[in-house]
């Protein structure tokens, strides 16, 4: 939130708007309560006591930290003193930070074999690219605009794919907060692989499986979708209907048109139909907010080729994605690299989404925190990764 | 802002910051989101505004950031279904499956309030359950009160077509 968005929603509109406004707000009041859609349980009261102790507490130590001078760390501290109450459920937000100092004492700069700086072993190594470093500010490097529409034109000529008689995606995923290892700077990184099946009835199930560790430069992950072999970790089924397996092909191949209708579904804050220019840039945010809705198609859908074209042309019109260069994704794969620096909710991430620059398939995306730190790990560390392995229609 | 002002105001927005994140999330991850809001809250003191109809949308709007996070959080700990993972690629909080239990009356309100688009829930919810004037449903959004006026009405009307016809699925952003 910022003074602009304060000013706009407060301050610009007229008095029949505001009227209107209302107006939509009672009947809305109204449709719910009459629906059964009023907000039926005020929380416990024992519980609702409970948090507002806790958050008095965490500001308490916060201050105290900051009047130590301890300005970097008060706001771990204050949320690890917190934290002894909760040692029993699962841990959220709070992952990591309990561990906090002891980590900071023990986390190791280590240079891995190709100059790849690591911030802790127990993370995956950053992936180094030809033109662009962690540390170079993406102000002066060239939008990635050429290239991608370079892989739009691949992605065009490859062969149509069918996914409305349901499909196979196999990917590996690692998050920094799942990791109950990222911490300790000899564990070694162990991604998931998750084989997701889904049906011509939109059913999905999704099944995880270990994979196996990453190789000290990052990489290792097989290359093929061959399914992991040994136990499930995890299994989750989705029922009939869950995804439209006809929205691949609904959506449209036009690029403007497709990018409203990305930022429509993905609620962008600040984006408007017209492209980025149009509405000023906007802090990136429509950048973030359509690589979002981009990879969260790729997360579920089997994309035809002429779809997976229009997205790159879509993300190739926003000035904010910048090329990184050519270099070897976490599979071992060449790829050629996109980034683009985010700032969200007082975060500072960099996003790379890397592509087989023969086919412009989309081969995954790492997101790195570039400030600050995160349980406990110090920036730049790499905060989650995905690798797509295979998609495959029946 | 002042350190007492702050305690007054952490003092009044205590239980609704808690309320709004306990009726989209577990008991413990609004707990947690609670706390993370009002630490932001106090390192951000000095862009808190003054006047109070203001001061109240500015807290939902961290607080929904918060909680934005909380839940990518748990994304990254797999812990939440495909659901989830589908509101969150929108970027909006989502009334988790096992909360939206405890929130809804009925199971039938309960499916039919799946069945909205996220971002249709968000809007009506944040009217009706949290109370808050379309002014500060727009602030907290990001978007004019015009379009605080359009989404309500899509919403109602999706809310509207789902009750005539419960069977079917309208919901758009599943996937």
């Amino acid at each position: 939130m910022n003074r602009r968005r304060l000013r706009r929603a407060f301050g610009e509109a007229s008095a029949d708007q505001r009227r209107a406004a209302d107006e939509a707000a009672a009947q809305a009041r109204a449709d719910l309560a009459a629906g059964g859609f009023a907000a039926n349980v005020s929380p416990d009261p024992a519980l609702e006591a409970q948090a507002r102790a806790v958050s008095f507490d965490a500001v308490m130590r916060l201050r105290q930290a900051e009047a130590e001078g301890k300005a970097t760390s008060a706001r771990s501290a204050a949320l690890s003193s917190a934290a002894p109450r909760s040692v029993l459920r699962r841990p959220v937000l709070l992952t990591g930070l309990v561990a906090a100092t002891v980590v900071v004492a023990v986390v190791v700069s280590a240079v891995l074999p190709g100059g790849t700086p690591s911030a802790a072993a127990g993370t995956p190594p950053l992936l180094t690219f030809s033109q662009v470093s962690v540390s170079t500010d993406l102000d002066d490097v060239e939008p990635a605009r050429a290239e991608l529409l370079t892989l739009a034109s691949r992605a065009a000529a490859q062969p149509a794919v069918d996914g409305s008689r349901g499909y196979v995606l196999t990917r590996s995923e690692w998050a920094l907060s799942s990791s109950a290892d990222a911490s300790d700077p000899r564990a070694a990184v162990v991604p998931f692989e998750t084989t997701i099946t889904v049906t011509p009835d939109g059913a999905a199930v999704r099944v995880d499986h270990r994979g196996t560790p990453l190789t000290p430069d990052g990489r290792g992950i097989a290359g093929s979708s061959a399914p992991p072999g040994g136990p499930a970790l995890q299994t989750d089924r989705f029922p009939p209907g869950y995804l439209d397996l006809q929205l691949p092909a609904s959506l449209p191949r036009d690029p403007t048109a497709l990018r409203g209708d990305l930022v429509q579904r993905g609620d962008c804050l600040a984006a408007s139909a017209q492209g980025a220019a149009a509405s000023g840039g906007d802090d990136g945010e429509d950048a973030v907010c359509l690589v979002k809705a981009v990879t969260s198609l790729y997360s579920y859908q089997l994309l035809p080729p002429d779809l997976q074209a229009a997205l790159w042309q879509v993300l190739a019109a926003e000035p904010g994605l910048k090329l990184a260069g050519t270099g070897t994704d976490r599979a071992g794969r060449p790829c050629v690299a996109v980034v683009l620096d985010t700032s969200q909710g007082g975060r500072t991430e960099r996003w790379v989404l890397m592509a087989d620059p023969a086919t412009g398939a989309f081969l995954g995306m790492d997101q790195m925190l570039t400030a600050g730190s995160e349980g406990g790990v110090p920036a730049p560390v790499v905060l989650d990764f995905t690798v797509e392995r295979g998609a495959r229609s029946f | 802002m002042q350190e007492a002002q702050f305690d007054a105001l952490h003092r009044t927005m205590a239980d609704e910051v808690y309320r709004f994140a306990a009726r989209r999330t577990s008991h413990a991850t609004a707990e947690e989101v609670t706390a993370e809001v009002f630490m932001a809250l106090w390192t951000g003191r000095h862009k808190i505004p003054e006047p109070p109809d203001e001061q109240r949308a500015w807290v939902f709007g961290v607080a929904r950031r918060q909680l934005l996070r909380a839940q990518a959080a748990e994304e990254r700990h797999r812990t939440i279904g495909a659901r989830v993972r589908a509101a969150l690629g929108v970027g909006a909080p989502v009334v988790e499956e096992d909360v939206a239990l405890d929130v809804l009356e009925t199971h039938a309100a309960r499916r039919l309030w799946d069945q909205l688009p996220v971002r249709d829930q968000e809007v009506l919810a944040l009217t009706a359950w949290e109370g808050l004037t379309p002014a500060q449903v727009a602030a907290v959004l990001g978007v004019s009160i015009t379009a605080v006026t359009t989404r309500l009405h899509r919403a109602r009307r999706h809310l509207a077509d789902l009750q005539q016809s419960p069977h079917e699925d309208t919901a758009g952003d599943r996937s």
